[in-house]
C-alpha cells in the first residue's frame, strides 16, 4: 500500500511529500487476553506489574508492567476499579522494598511525589496520570465510582519535620503545636472522569487505610502515627479526628499504629492497629465519636485489612506474625476461627476480601517481598476451606474485581 | 496534539523533506535529529544513544535499532510496546511530547525501524539495572578506559579534561565537572562512587540531567573500572 502525505511548507518555501510503505503504524494491541468473564487484579508492589486473574478458574492470565518509569522501581500499592469495570486506578508510591537509590525506600518511605495512574482495564494501556504526594497510601472510590480518595502514608515528612523540631532550641508550645501540624498528611480527591483535583486538604500524620459509610456520607481514614481515624463529611471535607484508644501516641512514638479501616453494616467503624505493642481491633462508634471500649480484641499478630459479611454477621481479617485469618462475631467482638495461613503457603498476609456474591474470601500474601512470590488464596465463606491458589508477584499488595464488560 | 503535528511538520521542512520522498528515508533523517523532539532545547537524537547498524563500534546506553521494530518488549520488559519505547526516549532523553503515532512524521519514523529490520520477529533484550550503587568496580586498564571513554562518552561529553567537542553545554566535561555535579547530591560518596551512580542511573534514581543510564548489559563493571582508571578516579 503506498500513499503520500503533503507536509508543511519550511520558512524557505517549497513542498515536501512522502511516500508510505505500510498503511498500519505503530502498531497497538491489546496486553490483556480479551475479556470474557470478571477478573480480579492486584498490584505487585515489589515488581512493577499487575496481576490479571480470571475469576472463575482462579488462574492468572496475565502480568503486565505498570508504572511511568521504566527504569526505576515504583511500588505500584493499591488500586481501585470503576463500577463498569473499564477502568483502574494505581497509585503509584515509590516505596519499593529494596534498598534503592534515590527516592525509594520502604512502606512509607518514599521521597519522590507519588502518581495516580488511570488505565484501560480492558487492554492494560496506561492512559494518563496525574502527580500526588509522597508515599499514596489507600485509593479507593467513593460509593458511585465518581471521586478517587489518596491518602499518603507519607512518614520521609514527619521525619524531616521531626529533625528540624530537634535543631530547633528556642521552640514553645506554640511552636511545637505548629511543627506537628506540619506533619499532617493529605487525602487527595479526584474526579474518576476528567482526572481534574476536587479537594485536598490534610487530615492527620500517616494516614492511610480509607473506608466509606454512604448512608452517613462520611469517610475514614487510619492516622498511623496518631493513633486516630479523621471522620470526613464526603460533602463539605470538614474533618473530625477521634482516638482510636484512651492515651494514644503521637509521632514519633504511636502507641498503636492505626492502619486498616473496614465499616460495619451497622455502621461501626472497625480499625485495624499494627502496634507490636498493642496489636489489635478497635472499634469506633461514629454518631459518638468515641471509641467502644467494650469492642477491644487483641489479636497475637498484626491485623491488617478486613472485610463484613453483607449481613454484618462476621468480620474476616488477616494478621501477619502469625499468618492467620480470624473469623470475628462483630455483635460479641469475639473470634470465632483462626485459620493458620502458613500451611498454605501464605506469607505476610495484607487483606481479606469477600467476592461480590459473598461466598469467597480472597487472601492477599505479601511473600518476603524481594525473592519468594506472594499468592492470592481462595477460601469458601461458608465452611473457610481453602479452594483455590495463584502465585502471584513480589509483594502483592491489593486486590480488586474488574466486573464483567458488557458491550 | 496540534503544537506536535506543527514542530515535525517544521522539522520535516527544515531538514529538506523533497517531494516524493520515501517515509523511511525521511525517518531516518528523523532519527538522526534533535529536532525529532518538540523541544527546541534538545540536542540529541535517537542515533545518539542507538546504533543503526550492526557495524558501529559506539559503546552505547541503548540497544541496536536494527530489529528494534520487531522486539516484543522494551526496557527489559518494563515498556511492552515500541511506540512506549519511543515516547520514554522523548519524554526523558529528548525533553519532547509524545509522538503522534497518525502524524506523517511518526509514521515515517516508523517505517525507517522496519526498514532496519521488521521482517524477522526479535527476543525481547535484558535490562539489568543495579538500583543500589555502593561502590564502584574495581580499578581496570587505563588504556581501555581511554578506549571506552572514546567509544562511550566523548560524543556527548567531548573529550576528557576539556570538553572539547561536546553535543552540548550541559553535558559535563569529564571526569572533574561530573564528579563536582555528583558529589553535591550525595557528598558523604567518593568521586569513584558518585561518577558511578551516575553512569549506572544516569538521569534517575534522582540523580537528575538528562543523561541516560547504562545497564550492566551495555557497559561491563570491567570496562567501567578501566574508565574510572583512565579519569584517576580510584574506588
Amino acid at each position: 500500500m503506498l500513499s503520500v502525505w503533503a507536509l508543511g511548507a519550511c520558512a524557505e518555501g517549497g513542498e515536501a511529500g512522502l511516500v508510505f510503505q505500510h498503511g498500519q503504524a505503530w502498531p497497538r494491541t491489546s496486553l490483556l487476553p480479551p475479556s470474557s468473564g470478571p477478573r480480579l487484579v492486584v498490584t505487585n508492589s515489589g515488581d512493577d506489574t499487575l496481576s490479571f486473574i480470571d475469576l472463575d478458574s482462579f488462574v492468572e492470565i496475565a502480568r503486565i508492567p505498570v508504572g511511568r518509569n521504566p527504569a526505576e522501581p515504583e511500588g505500584p500499592h493499591h488500586l481501585a476499579a470503576s463500577p463498569d469495570g473499564r477502568t483502574l486506578f494505581v497509585g503509584i508510591s515509590n516505596t519499593v522494598p529494596v534498598n534503592a537509590s534515590g527516592p525509594h525506600g520502604s512502606h512509607g518511605t518514599g521521597s519522590a511525589n507519588g502518581y495516580l495512574l488511570v488505565l484501560d482495564a480492558l487492554t492494560g494501556r496506561q492512559q494518563s496520570w496525574i502527580r500526588v504526594y509522597r508515599s499514596p497510601g489507600d485509593i479507593r472510590l467513593e460509593p458511585g465510582g465518581q471521586r478517587i480518595w489518596q491518602s499518603h502514608y507519607d512518614l520521609v515528612t514527619i521525619g524531616e519535620i521531626l529533625k528540624e523540631m530537634s535543631d530547633d532550641p528556642a521552640m514553645d508550645a506554640a511552636g511545637e503545636a505548629a511543627y506537628f501540624k506540619r506533619m499532617d498528611s493529605k487525602v487527595v480527591v479526584t474526579d474518576a472522569d476528567t482526572l481534574e483535583r476536587v479537594k485536598e486538604f490534610t487530615i492527620c500524620p500517616a494516614g492511610h487505610g480509607i473506608a466509606f459509610d454512604p448512608r452517613r456520607g462520611a469517610a475514614y481514614v487510619s492516622c498511623g502515627f496518631s493513633d486516630e481515624i479523621a471522620i470526613i463529611d464526603t460533602a463539605t471535607f470538614e474533618v473530625r479526628r477521634v482516638p482510636v484508644d484512651e492515651d494514644p501516641g503521637m509521632p514519633p512514638t504511636p502507641r498503636f499504629e492505626p492502619y486498616a479501616v473496614a465499616v460495619a453494616p451497622s455502621g461501626e467503624v472497625w480499625i485495624s492497629n499494627t502496634s507490636r505493642i498493642h496489636p489489635g481491633l478497635r472499634v469506633i462508634d461514629p454518631e459518638l465519636g468515641a471509641e467502644v471500649e467494650a469492642k477491644r480484641i487483641s489479636t497475637e499478630g498484626l491485623p491488617l485489612f478486613g472485610a463484613f459479611t453483607e449481613d454484618g454477621s462476621r468480620f474476616f481479617v488477616v494478621t501477619q506474625r502469625p499468618d492467620w485469618l480470624l473469623a470475628v462475631n462483630p455483635q460479641t467482638a469475639t473470634v470465632e476461627a483462626a485459620i493458620d495461613l502458613e500451611p498454605r503457603g501464605c506469607l505476610n498476609a495484607h487483606s481479606a476480601n469477600l467476592s461480590p456474591d459473598g461466598a469467597s474470601l480472597w487472601l492477599v500474601c505479601e511473600g518476603d517481598h524481594l525473592v519468594r512470590p506472594g499468592s492470592l488464596e481462595r477460601l469458601d465463606v461458608a465452611t473457610l476451606s481453602f479452594t483455590g491458589h495463584v502465585e502471584l508477584g513480589l509483594f502483592p499488595d491489593d486486590v480488586v474485581v474488574l466486573p464483567e464488560v458488557r458491550p | 496534539m496540534p503544537a506536535l503535528l506543527a514542530a515535525l511538520a517544521m522539522a520535516s521542512a527544515c531538514l529538506g523533506a523533497g517531494p516524493e520522498e520515501t517515509a523511511a528515508a525521511y525517518g531516518e533523517r528523523l532519527a538522526a535529529s534533535p529536532r525529532l523532539s518538540s523541544a527546541a532545547s534538545n540536542e540529541v537524537a535517537c542515533t545518539t544513544c542507538h546504533a543503526v547498524s550492526s557495524d558501529d563500534p559506539r559503546i552505547l546506553p541503548g540497544y541496536s535499532l536494527v530489529g528494534a521494530a520487531k522486539r516484543p518488549s522494551f526496557w527489559g520488559g518494563y515498556e511492552p510496546e515500541l511506540l512506549g519505547a519511543v515516547d520514554a526516549c522523548l519524554l526523558f532523553f529528548m525533553k519532547s511530547q509524545p509522538l503522534d503515532p497518525d502524524d506523517p512524521a511518526a509514521r515515517a519514523l516508523y517505517e525507517y525501524l522496519l526498514l532496519l529490520g521488521g521482517d524477522v520477529e526479535q527476543e525481547a533484550l535484558p535490562l539489568t539495572i543495579q538500583t543500589t550503587v555502593k561502590r564502584a568496580p574495581p580499578p581496570g586498564d587505563p588504556l581501555r578506559g581511554a578506549e571506552v571513554h572514546r567509544l562511550g562518552c566523548e560524543s556527548c561529553h567531548g573529550a576528557a579534561g576539556t570538553g572539547a567537542g561536546r553535543i552540548m553545554i550541559d553535558a559535563p566535561i569529564l571526569p572533574d565537572q561530573s564528579v563536582d555535579e555528583a558529589l553535591e547530591l550525595f557528598p558523604d560518596d567518593l568521586p569513584a562512587t558518585v561518577f558511578t551512580e551516575k553512569v549506572r542511573h544516569g538521569q534517575f534514581f534522582s540523580v537528575g540531567g538528562t543523561m541516560p543510564l547504562f545497564s550492566a548489559e551495555t557497559l561491563s563493571d570491567e570496562d567501567l573500572g578501566a574508565l574510572l582508571s583512565f579519569y584517576g578516579l580510584q574506588p
